[in-house]
């Protein structure tokens, strides 16, 4: 399989954000069309990847799901911080996990400056009697922060799908162009992408280091 | 025999593919209570400790016995209790954890091995504040506790080689706030692979696959749930007498069995994933025992310290270039009453443990085989384990 995904362009998405907001539970449902309540927990880091088809072109997307603990942040490493896509995923039934989507969003930006797109990702909206985190709210945090936003349920299946053509039409048409659709793709994402927000704007582009 | 007419699992109630070997249970514990002096010792426990003989030989050879006679009878109900207690800090995270452990164990999943994971996690987070609890603790528990028969009176004997474990076996930091200490086991690792597999080495390199994207949760977990169970438990018969160099003579043995395979892998992602089903598809402990021990060739301890020391110097570098990075991008769009945590402590507190485990690397402080011997002897005498310290061990909480 792999010799036929060789010429495909790859892009590498992040999976970020808190303990137990369900970011393998959104990746499973992508992926497998399914949820389980009681996956084998994630440690440090996985790996997934899946062909995608877009409107004009199929590329392949190489999923890394890493462990919300705290603790685990200084870890990961730089090659993953290094992808085209960050999902941050926060629970809208704890408001924790969505205020920690600022510093989320930090990190990548302070890694990536703004050469990344980031998806700010509201999971569990089918918890609906134990929501602490309204979609108004979000959007506005998302447009303040200058990233796309867009609630799901993994555990539903709601929104998942949606989730995934955002960041297809939103990946960089000519970046990993190695393969013979790349003449074609140059630039194609951009417009597609649902205007929810305008386009990320890094913080301040002061000293990144990056 | 339990396991052996029970095709589908292993000898420790796990899932097991057709056709993988069953471990023999061999007959009831020796008379004697005393385990064989250390070189014998050592041969035997590389030879793999009979299934029904490891809570005894682990707890004894580990030194974990010693640190449970040190203390009173009644420590680990104490601190169990105040780790469940309700507004215990861990309670609600080990809680979730438990339930996905090992979801494909019948006694994991059952209210006795809930109760088990719980009670032993949560008397640990309790014992050692510092530490308190991450994920990988609860695997490394679900393991223990089957391996040591499941029985409730053996559920003390889970958190005592735990704290051993983590408090004098592992290197230091290793479950810190960062994970400091095993940022430093990832790179002395890849020192280690470009020295003893030069090929693979420069095909990671090549695609930029770093090594913590596989090895992190072997060194985390200590494999407890990348390798099969039977396999995990041979390679902490070793682990528990001789320490961390098991854990690198084990990756590299994996890593050396499956070189061609994981030479083929044209991406990181590729090759994370042979580098887990290597692991996953260990069944013949003999054989990769036997790679871990000879087919590596020399390793010893003063090459891994000497890549440790190397390890904590960039660990801390990097850390330095991340705090440098991070006061930079400071007062940008990023409104800092966002911020929850205060980035500075915890670096300050990555640089000090760097620092230690530079130290820690110079001085070549890991203790050697007669130390844990002694100690177990020691123990056996009714002596204090003089060995106590190790992570963030409370004050006093060691003392008798």
């Amino acid at each position: 399989m792999s010799i036929s995904n060789q010429s495909l362009a790859k892009y590498k998405l992040v999976f970020l954000g808190d303990q137990a907001v369900g970011k393998t539970s959104i990746i499973t449902r992508f992926m497998y069309d399914k949820f389980d309540s009681t996956y084998q927990a994630t440690i440090g880091i996985d790996f997934l990847s899946k062909t995608m088809y877009l409107e004009d072109r199929t590329v392949r997307l190489q999923l890394w799901d890493t462990a919300g603990q705290e603790r685990f942040r200084s870890l990961i490493p730089s090659y993953i911080r290094d992808s085209s896509v960050a999902v941050i995923v926060y629970d809208v039934t704890n408001r924790t996990s969505f205020l920690n989507v600022t510093r989320w969003v930090q990190e990548v930006r302070v890694e990536r400056g703004g050469d990344v797109n980031i998806f700010l990702v509201g999971n569990k909206t089918d918890l609906l009697d134990k929501r602490q985190v309204s979609l108004e709210e979000s959007d506005a945090h998302a447009r303040e922060l200058g990233v796309h936003f867009i609630e799901t349920s993994a555990k539903a299946g709601f929104n998942i799908k949606a989730l995934f053509r955002r960041i297809g039409a939103s990946l960089p048409g000519s970046d990993a162009g190695r393969g013979e659709d790349a003449a074609n793709g140059a630039n194609g994402g951009g417009p597609a992408t649902v205007q929810l927000e305008a386009k990320a704007k890094p913080a301040a582009a002061s000293a990144c280091s990056c | 025999m339990a396991a052996a007419d029970e095709a589908a699992q292993d000898l420790y109630g796990f899932p097991l593919p057709p056709g993988a070997a069953v471990e023999a249970a061999v007959g009831a514990p020796r008379g004697g209570r005393e385990l064989p002096p250390e070189p014998e010792l050592k041969e035997l426990v590389r030879g793999g400790v009979p299934p029904p003989l490891r809570g005894w030989v682990w707890t004894e050879a580990s030194g974990a016995a010693a640190r449970r006679a040190a203390q009173s009878p009644s420590y680990f109900a104490g601190m169990a209790a105040a780790g469940q207690a309700a507004a215990a800090p861990h309670a609600a995270a080990i809680a979730a954890d438990a339930r996905c452990a090992f979801p494909a164990h019948p006694w994991l999943r059952s209210d006795e091995g809930q109760a088990a994971l719980r009670r032993v996690c949560a008397a640990f987070a309790a014992h050692n504040p510092r530490v308190g609890y991450t994920r990988p603790l609860s695997q490394i528990v679900a393991l223990l506790l089957v391996a040591l028969n499941r029985n409730q009176a053996r559920w003390e004997n889970a958190f005592w080689l735990l704290v051993q474990l983590v408090e004098a076996t592992l290197l230091e930091g290793t479950y810190s706030q960062n994970l400091a200490g095993c940022a430093v086991e990832m790179r002395a690792l890849e020192a280690l692979i470009a020295a003893k597999l030069p090929r693979l080495a420069a095909h990671m390199a090549a695609l930029e696959a770093d090594v913590s994207l596989f090895a992190m949760d072997w060194f985390l977990s200590l494999f407890a749930a990348s390798l099969p169970s039977e396999t995990a438990a041979r390679v902490w018969d070793a682990l528990l007498l001789e320490g961390p160099k098991i854990l690198f003579r084990v990756a590299l043995a994996l890593l050396k069995s499956n070189e061609d395979a994981l030479l083929s892998n044209g991406s990181a992602g590729e090759l994370t994933l042979a580098a887990r089903a290597a692991a996953a598809g260990a069944h013949d402990r003999d054989a990769l025992m036997r790679v871990a021990f000879e087919g590596v060739g020399g390793l010893p301890m003063a090459v891994i310290e000497r890549a440790r020391g190397q390890g904590s110097r960039e660990v801390e570098a990097e850390a330095r270039e991340r705090d440098a990075a991070r006061s930079g991008s400071a007062g940008g769009a990023v409104s800092p009453r966002h911020v929850p945590q205060q980035h500075s402590g915890e670096l300050r507190e990555l640089r000090e443990r760097a620092g230690v485990l530079t130290a820690v690397a110079a001085s070549g402080v890991r203790k050697g085989v007669g130390a844990l011997v002694s100690a177990a002897r020691k123990a056996a005498g009714g002596g204090p384990d003089k060995r106590a310290g190790g992570e963030g061990a409370v004050p006093g909480a060691l003392a008798p």
